[in-house]
């Protein structure tokens, strides 16, 4: 006997499986596009339409 | 409070006693009595806030546990995910009990042809029974260990766990670091190489799910992934350390074993263990 299913299979049948698996990389693209947005929010104020008329 | 281990899988021993005695297994040097986890002491180690799976099988044949499918229930009752292994010698008996507990997934563990074709009617029948009662449970696997002596029949094994409808097959690294079997030997890395590479296609061209050990690091995938605790409730990194007790799950609870001092070390010293450090399950 060894390693129960769920560590071989690193939990991938037990648990969640298909968007589930790519969470990590999900929340990592999220926050970088958050610290992206913060970076350039003057710039893109700029560039959306309502700014002009105000 | 902060679970680190929540998404990490609990293997409990459920027994010590097995009908079969392979030359491969740990189990023939050990000198264990034969000995079977109670249901009780079984849901007082299991906390469903510290682990997403439970793995049911240690140095013995759970399925020679009778009360093995209670357990399976409550766990699955509280919201964790249940698997085994199994010889398979015994699967027919309680193929009933495997369908009406809700057991999530099961492994045949094989390690060559004669037992496999020992077993096959025992698969067969699971698989045929699965499909009668339109069931989803169990996924069932083959959890294939892999040495020297049967590395070409793996294709082979590979092709009849498809004609079975076999879920998906696990293939897993011969453990010897003790030489229970002083003939078994392990795959060269550049053997093991090849071999993935040829399995690959043909779980490909069988369309079938296929799982390969990893590249080996520390701390190892089972330390990351998973905590044993004994029959006798003794809690160890790994069912091949049965000597390194952390701690005693009835006595503390798991828990608070996995936030001990001992484990901590345990966890940073890993490399230069005396087994681990020869390990490359």
């Amino acid at each position: 006997m060894c390693a129960p299913i769920s560590v071989t299979t690193g939990g991938a049948t037990g648990g969640c499986t298909g968007i589930c698996r790519m969470m990590p990389q999900i929340f990592a693209s999220l926050g970088i596009l958050g610290v992206l947005i913060w970076n350039f929010r003057g710039l893109l104020v700029r560039c959306l339409p309502f700014s002009k008329a105000a | 409070m902060f679970k680190p281990f929540r998404n990490a899988t609990l293997q409990v021993e459920v027994t010590t006693a097995c009908n079969l005695n392979c030359t491969i297994c740990l189990r023939r040097g050990l000198e264990r009595p034969n000995r079977f986890l109670s249901l009780g002491d079984f849901k007082r180690i299991l906390d469903p806030d510290i682990f997403r799976y439970v793995g049911l099988h240690g140095w013995g044949e759970p399925l020679l546990h009778q009360q093995l499918f209670e357990m399976v229930e409550y766990a699955e009752s509280k919201g964790i995910f249940t698997n085994l292994t199994t010889n398979g010698t015994l699967v027919e008996k309680r193929l009933d009990e495997i369908f009406r507990s809700g057991l999530r997934e099961i492994a045949f563990g094989i390690y060559d042809k004669e037992l496999l074709s020992e077993v096959s009617p025992q698969v067969e029948g699971l698989v045929a029974q699965r499909e009668k009662g339109r069931f989803k449970r169990p996924k069932v696997y083959f959890d294939i260990t892999i040495y020297q002596d049967n590395r070409d029949q793996i294709p082979e094994m590979m092709r009849l766990a498809s004609e079975m409808k076999i879920d998906a097959i696990i293939l897993h690294r011969l453990f010897n670091v003790y030489g229970v079997d002083s003939d078994a030997k392990c795959l060269s890395e550049e053997e093991e190489k090849e071999l993935f590479k040829e399995v690959k296609g043909i779980a490909r061209a069988l369309k079938i799910e296929l799982y390969l050990p990893e590249r080996h690091s520390y701390p190892c995938r089972i330390l990351r992934r998973s905590i044993f605790v004994t029959v006798d409730g003794k809690v160890t990194p790994c069912t091949y350390l049965l000597e390194d007790h952390l701690g005693d799950a009835f006595e503390e609870g798991v828990e608070r074993v996995l936030r001990s001092e001992v484990y901590g070390s345990f966890v940073k010293e890993m490399e230069q263990h005396p087994i681990c450090s020869r390990c490359r399950w």
